[in-house]
């Protein structure tokens, strides 16, 4: 209980820092939303008028000030460049983001967890070598260039995919479903190399170790040492790496969306920055920020409950 | 040794996945010299009324979907798209000219102009059009008062009246040539409220949704008072990048796409074919006229001797442009100062002798500031760079993302020099050209010239219309001469149009008009 209430506290003084900084960092770099909005044609006049309808021209406490006290009462304001307010901007595109990094989550575990523990007993051999090296290259690649590769091998030669034609999950779950697939595959397949190799590493360390040789001893069999005693013992760091990872995803994700031009919150993050959108821009930070530190807490909290040598 | 050898095999193996679609299938218009003629049409073929389009746009449509916002500050990509929404009392057709469109007929009596409602003309949302939404159209243009839907050419308008239930006469300060052009501004409903997200116009296609990033889809308006749209639905569809719609190209998810690069328009599957037009727009090498030394005429006539613009047409397009030599693209041909084009012809000895004369023998060091999302301008100015070094300048390029380069050196006009395009908003020679006088709010080049001052006023108040374009080109004249900027080119839009579709038509504005697109048998 204490511990969640210092994380609770941890998580609010953190929101705070990181919106203060990000409304700073929008005041320092050049460009303004009036700027942005009037475009090309702008004339001095137009910008001078439009910053004061927009209220850009009060110093930039003030506007922060105002800022929070409307967020802190729930209204993220309105976004500049899209006029819609940024719940409703954001609404479905959290949802879209959010199934991406979690279809991508289940294909890694699905991809990783068998293969590493299938392979993890065997440290020589064909399959040992085939493993290492697949799993090298995978590692290798980047989600951006595995989305570009997969959208012209799926998309463009053999058809089964249409890239870009994204079906919104309002229209067709299933089609919706089915497009992810892709994208998903794309941030999956990397992260599933790296757990893959986590979970062989952390199987050989412990399998070194003094409880293995005396339970093998013992004579148990070394498949039912693995399963019953060095797999409890390696749940820790797979938990807290998988934590890691879903949080990378957010990312992978930005860059994946614009690649299957995905409308997630990734492009429009990149694009708030780009016409300096600032209520939107805040509003993903914090649901970003707090999102990361709960992953945290929640690995940890996971951690402790499948080791209990480990104290919050 | 062997790793080197893997290494190239590797990448062998990758240029044979990635080429594999490669070869020169672009249907019409491959192979033309420059500058090529603007193909419209397609091969002939049987035509079909109905169907259904996706149209690939690259770039994201911004806030407000209200034609007068966008007159003001919309991208280019939303004219492209709402020009098939939108009417104005007139509208322009590919040749240039002006059509009565919401009018049926209009008089023009000195400042005074008469037009008269088209009879049975109606709104997508079913309301007839009237005189009061014609009166309130042109004067929320012509409120300077509201920033956004201020369009600065209305600032002349005196009087907007309704003097019977079918005639609206507009009076202007003084005879201006120029001013029917403006008035292809939209008329739209006096009584919705929502124009920025919902918008009703007479066009051909009436607004069905937009998704912010997303799509924006457009229906048939079966009861359009002229010729109607022959396809039931359009689908614009929005993409995150070049590279994105061009997979999307290939795998045959877009009917029809415009301003691709040559690489890809030559790459199109087999049943796609291109035409090719111009793009409307002054590309060159803004030059910041009030710094040093750019500020020594000699300097920029260097730096214009100093670029080989053939060289940069033969990179971004293999020698296809249209060229240029001063403001104004050639779009607009009955100013358009064709006698300017090669005014400053590639000569990195006279422009060594020029610099030397200007006190710098040994170059200077240059910035030029890009936007890093205008991907041709980034390639003209990596080109340029290398074409300065030749004369000794030191050039560098900075490249800046697009908000940035609005504040910075648009409105800032803290920069050495830019690459950009400047594209034609109306048919107007006054809108390319107004904005270099010295004191206009948008001259961010911060050129300075009296007598071009003195010049633009006399072309404003020119009555007789052959005077004014005379006076357009003696404008055009003087900012070549005084190498305002390197005047580079108008660049070739390619546009990608699925086989089984006809009738696309390029316009001299920044358009697509999709009222003319159709399918053919077969």
């Amino acid at each position: 209980m204490r511990y969640i209430l210092r994380k609770l506290i941890t998580l609010l003084v953190t929101l705070f820092l990181i919106s203060l900084l990000a409304f700073l960092a929008f005041a320092i770099i050049p460009g303004d939303p009036a700027v942005t909005l009037l475009g090309v044609n702008a004339t001095p006049e137009a910008i001078l008028a439009l910053r004061q309808e927009m209220g850009l021209d009060r110093p930039v406490f003030v506007r922060y000030v105002e800022w929070l006290g409307d967020m802190i009462f729930g209204d993220m304001g309105r976004s500049f460049a899209h006029g819609h307010s940024v719940r409703e901007l954001l609404g479905d595109r959290l949802i879209v983001t959010g199934s991406l990094m979690g279809l991508s989550f289940v294909m890694m575990l699905g991809i990783a967890l068998p293969v590493g523990l299938l392979t993890a007993g065997r440290q020589r051999g064909i399959v040992h070598w085939m493993v290492t090296i697949i799993n090298q290259m995978m590692m290798a690649v980047p989600p951006l260039f595995l989305g570009l590769m997969l959208t012209f091998v799926f998309g463009a030669v053999f058809r089964v995919f249409t890239p870009s034609a994204f079906v919104s999950f309002r229209e067709s779950v299933g089609g919706y479903l089915f497009y992810m697939l892709f994208p998903a595959l794309a941030i999956a397949l990397p992260k599933s190399a790296m757990m893959v190799r986590l979970i062989r590493s952390s199987v050989r360390e412990e399998m070194g170790k003094d409880y293995v040789r005396t339970a093998v001893s013992r004579g148990c069999a070394p498949r039912g040492v693995l399963y019953r005693h060095v797999l409890p013992n390696i749940a820790a760091p797979v938990i807290t790496f998988s934590a890691l990872t879903l949080i990378m995803m957010i990312t992978d994700s930005i860059v994946v969306e614009q690649v299957f031009s995905i409308p997630g919150a990734g492009r429009i993050l990149i694009s708030a920055i780009g016409t300096r959108d600032y209520p939107v821009v805040q509003a993903l930070v914090l649901v970003i920020a707090a999102l990361v530190m709960t992953l945290h807490a929640l690995a940890d909290v996971l951690c402790r409950l499948v080791d209990r040598r480990i104290t919050l | 040794m062997k790793r080197y050898s893997l290494f190239v095999l590797a990448l062998f193996a990758l240029t044979v996945v990635l080429g594999g679609c490669s070869g020169d299938r672009g249907g019409l218009g491959s192979n033309n010299p420059a500058p090529p003629a603007p193909s419209n049409a397609g091969p002939p073929g049987t035509l079909i009324h109905g169907g259904e389009i996706v149209v690939g746009i690259a770039q994201d449509l911004g806030s407000s979907l209200d034609p007068h916002q966008m007159v003001a500050a919309g991208t280019a990509g939303q004219r492209e798209v709402l020009f098939n929404v939108f009417e104005g009392l007139v509208r322009p057709t590919p040749d240039g000219e002006l059509i009565p469109a919401v009018a049926e007929d209009f008089t023009i009596d000195g400042a005074v102009y008469t037009f008269t409602l088209r009879e049975g003309i109606r709104f997508h949302n079913g309301d007839p059009v009237t005189v009061a939404d014609i009166v309130y159209s042109i004067n929320r243009s012509a409120d300077a008062t509201s920033v956004t839907t201020f369009v600065s050419a209305f600032s002349v308008v005196t009087r907007v009246e309704a003097l019977d239930e079918r005639t609206v006469q507009i009076e202007i300060e003084a005879p201006d040539h120029e001013f029917l052009a403006f008035l292809t501004i939209a008329i739209i409903p006096a009584g919705h409220d929502d124009h920025a997200h919902s918008p009703v116009g007479t066009g051909p296609f009436r607004f069905v949704s937009h998704a912010p990033q997303e799509s924006l889809v457009l229906e048939r308006f079966e009861e359009y008072w002229g010729t109607p749209a022959y396809l039931d639905r359009v689908t614009f569809r929005i993409f995150g990048s070049g590279e994105a719609l061009a997979m999307a190209l290939h795998a045959g998810a877009v009917d029809l796409a415009g301003l691709l690069t040559i690489d890809v328009a030559r790459n199109l599957p087999a049943d796609f074919y291109y035409v090719m037009g111009p793009l409307n727009i002054v590309q060159a090498l803004y030059l910041n006229n009030a710094v040093p030394p750019l500020d020594d005429v000699r300097v920029r006539q260097a730096l214009s001797y100093a670029v080989n613009i053939q060289q940069i047409m033969d990179i971004l397009a293999d020698g296809m442009g249209y060229p240029i030599g001063s403001g104004v693209h050639p779009g607009l041909a009955w100013v358009f100062h064709e006698g300017l084009v090669g005014y400053y012809p590639h000569d990195p000895d006279r422009a060594r002798a020029l610099l030397t004369e200007a006190g710098l023998p040994n170059g200077f060091d240059l910035v030029i500031t890009v936007p890093s999302n205008y991907v041709p301008h980034v390639i003209t100015a990596e080109i340029i760079v290398e074409q300065l070094r030749a004369v000794g300048v030191n050039a560098s390029i900075d490249l800046v993302e697009w908000a940035t380069w609005l504040a910075e050196v648009n409105s800032g006009r803290r920069f050495e020099a830019t690459v950009i395009g400047i594209a034609a908003r109306d048919l107007t020679a006054r809108s390319m050209l107004e904005r270099w006088v010295s004191d206009n709010g948008r001259n961010m080049i911060n050129f300075n010239s009296a007598e071009y001052d003195a010049v633009f006023a006399a072309a404003q108040a020119a009555t007789d219309r052959a005077e004014q374009v005379r006076l357009y080109r003696e404008l055009q004249e003087i900012l070549a001469r005084e190498a305002a900027s390197v005047y580079l080119q108008d660049r070739v839009n390619f546009v990608a149009i699925n086989g089984q579709l006809r009738g696309f038509q390029f316009y001299p504005l920044y358009v697509m008009d999709l009222a003319t697109v159709h399918f053919v048998e077969g």
